[in-house]
């Protein structure tokens, strides 16, 4: 693990004390994000998103199965993701950790909670078969911010997912149906400010972190404290409001790179 | 595997190549933000990215060599990244070729400089269309030198098979699937010597032979691929900025 | 009881700073009251092995705990360009920046001085990083630091 360096930890709490971030954002700003889809081929829909230097491919894989036994005539979804050692030097190889499984539980209750894909239209035989959608999250490049990059390319990549029906002769390929996405805003406190979008030096030294989905209605769709410090009653308002601004910028970002 | 189709008509394959025409490469380097030695490589439908990390202190102590670094190459798939998604995590397949990349790559690598440390490679398959091994250790060779780890040469892999009795250089997919032999192998270009080389299917010793020369005219003509996608990071180094 | 303190130096291991390399008069298990996890350092580099073992030393007049300031990270290959002929580059980003500034021969560089003073070093830092394969460098950053100032150290 790395040692965050007392003197960086000192220097980003002066400057937060006098309103300002390394980089110079805003506390509630967010770095530069790119959008792109369809990157791999043979997934049924991807999209690669940048949000600064953190690099996340997200990849939808369809295939055929059971239903679940209390939902008979609904498609299944499942996400996981993968903290490859390829995205950081503290990633290493091996089966999921916690913290590759919260991401993607995270990212997954956003997406479910919200609706975001009509499971009630991806039923072929009530209680024989149904379409299963894999979301599967590749971490490429970690400088802070995994949840919200990871949140966005799977918004991105199921938005242009084609349902593969040809290749299971259930006729032509249509685009998979979905409804209004949840936008994920991530913000983390250290020595009592609190900063969105945190980069890895802030987010080395956060004490505490609150991602909030919110959705075009601007209501919360699902949220998630983490690590062992704590917020109060007050940066939470502050956090939902700020996430809700960010969110409608993003979510305008997202429609027009898709092309709604 | 046999098929129906045939993949070799008309002095033509199924993607429209020649017996000895090689699928399209790009190569990009410097990538990524984190890892010391980056690469981004598309090699007809492939898409591989890898990542260096190293040489750094190999751990747990166990596992150190006090007299050279130990090369640890990591060949993974994407689970979306194929037709039918692939469970994550390394499956036989992966370790094995996992192996032999890393093994030929200890072989240029400059070991005896780095006691005790590791020098680690992460290649990542994101879009996989047969070659896929080829594709990593000819990407892991760019991203190492990104990383300025010491070489005595830049390595190089391509493959050449049997399609319908044609020997062809790159199989492509269904070639891979259908086709009758499947000959991947590596090399360093300055010495010609061979780095890596695996063989399944059925070939004559002379059908061997052929496959074998187009594999090292593949391999030489991506070497120097390899070698422009390296000069262009540092001309755009000079120019200011990346 | 620790004899020695691992630290971490850019280097491709940690290297090794032992109790009878320190400046001070460490009472067993007193080690915390002078040196800590995520503290930093100006070390020197006592010796190194066949086997590449590190060990760095405090034991020098200019040597010392680091306090205050910030620490830039560049490649060791580009530290010759931030110190530039005969220090030529480096005492322009002191003069105009008013900072004291140290670079390390392992690419670690630590600045202090105040805010703004520091902002302006990290930002002419990546340019030299950038920009270190063209001509006439030195002259660039010249005017570009002038520019910025009002008045010159």
């Amino acid at each position: 693990m790395t040692i965050v360096p007392s003197i960086k930890r000192d220097y980003l709490t002066k400057l937060a004390k006098n309103g300002k971030r390394a980089d110079g954002r805003a506390f509630d700003a967010f770095r530069n994000i790119e959008i792109e889809t369809g990157i791999v081929s043979k997934a049924e829909g991807s999209a690669r998103v940048k949000i600064g230097n953190t690099q996340v491919l997200t990849g939808i894989k369809m295939d055929v199965g059971e239903p679940y036994p209390d939902t008979p005539e609904t498609g299944v979804m499942t996400t996981a993701a993968e903290l490859v050692p390829l995205a950081s030097p503290d990633f290493e190889a091996g089966p999921p950790r916690e913290d590759a499984i919260e991401l993607a539980r995270v990212v997954d209750r956003g997406i479910r909670e919200s609706e975001l894909i009509e499971v009630d239209k991806l039923c072929i035989e009530p209680e024989e078969k149904v379409w299963m959608v894999f979301i599967d999250i590749h971490i490429l490049d970690y400088d802070g911010n995994l949840f919200d990059a990871a949140s966005l390319a799977s918004l991105a990549a199921l938005m242009t997912t084609k349902v593969p029906a040809k290749r299971f002769e259930l006729g032509e390929d249509y685009p998979l149906p979905i409804k209004e996405p949840p936008i994920s805003c991530t913000s983390v406190k250290f020595d009592d400010v609190v900063v969105m979008d945190p980069s890895l030096d802030e987010e080395q030294i956060a004490e505490v972190r609150l991602t909030v989905a919110t959705d075009k209605n601007e209501d919360i769709r699902a949220m998630q404290k983490g690590l062992n410090g704590s917020f109060t009653r007050d940066e939470i308002k502050k956090v939902i409001k700020a996430s809700i601004d960010n969110g409608k910028k993003i979510r305008e970002q997202l429609y027009k790179i898709i092309g709604k | 595997m046999k098929s129906e189709i045939k993949l070799f008509e008309n002095g033509k394959r199924l993607d429209g190549r020649a017996p000895d025409e090689m699928r399209k490469i790009t190569i990009k380097a410097g990538v990524l933000h984190r890892a010391e030695g980056s690469c981004y490589l598309e090699w007809g439908g492939n898409k591989v990215i890898v990542a260096v990390y190293g040489p750094r202190e190999a751990i747990p102590r166990h596992t150190q060599n006090p007299l050279r670094a130990i090369v640890t190459a990591r060949y993974n798939m994407a689970a979306f990244s194929v037709d039918d998604r692939k469970r994550p995590g390394p499956d036989r397949r992966s370790r094995e070729i996992s192996k032999v990349i890393s093994e030929a790559l200890e072989n240029v690598i400059l070991v005896e400089k780095f006691p005790r440390a590791t020098i680690d490679v992460n290649i990542e398959v994101l879009d996989a269309e047969a070659g896929t091994r080829c594709a990593g250790l000819t990407a892991a060779a760019v991203a190492l030198v990104d990383a300025g780890i010491p070489m005595k040469d830049i390595p190089v892999a391509c493959a050449a098979g049997k399609i319908d009795n044609q020997i062809v250089l790159d199989l492509g997919k269904d070639e891979d699937n259908y086709g009758s032999a499947d000959l991947p192998i590596a090399i360093s270009p300055r010495t010609g010597e061979i780095l890596l080389l695996q063989m399944d299917g059925h070939l004559t010793q002379e059908e061997f032979d052929k496959a074998f020369d187009l594999a090292l005219k593949g391999c030489h003509t991506i070497s120097e691929i390899q070698k422009n996608a390296i000069l262009e990071k540092y001309q755009s180094d000079e120019k200011g900025g990346t | 009881m620790q004899s020695s303190l691992l630290v971490d130096i850019n280097a491709a291991y940690p290297a090794l700073l032992h109790v009878n390399e320190v400046p001070w008069d460490i009472e067993f298990g007193e080690t915390e009251r002078y040196l800590n996890k995520g503290d930093s350092i100006m070390a020197k580099v006592l010796q190194v092995d066949q086997e590449k073992k590190l060990q760095i030393t405090l034991k020098d007049r200019n040597l010392y705990k680091i306090k205050g300031g910030y620490i830039s990270y560049v490649e060791p290959s580009k530290v010759p360009r931030i110190i530039g002929k005969k220090g030529s580059m480096i005492s322009l980003l002191k003069k105009y920046t008013k900072c004291r500034i140290f670079v390390g021969q392992n690419g670690r560089i630590w600045i202090d001085g105040d805010e703004a003073g520091i902002k302006k070093v990290i930002n002419t830092i990546k340019l030299i990083e950038d920009e270190s394969l063209s001509y006439g460098l030195t002259n660039k950053i010249e005017d570009l630091l002038k520019k910025d100032t009002k008045e010159v150290h």
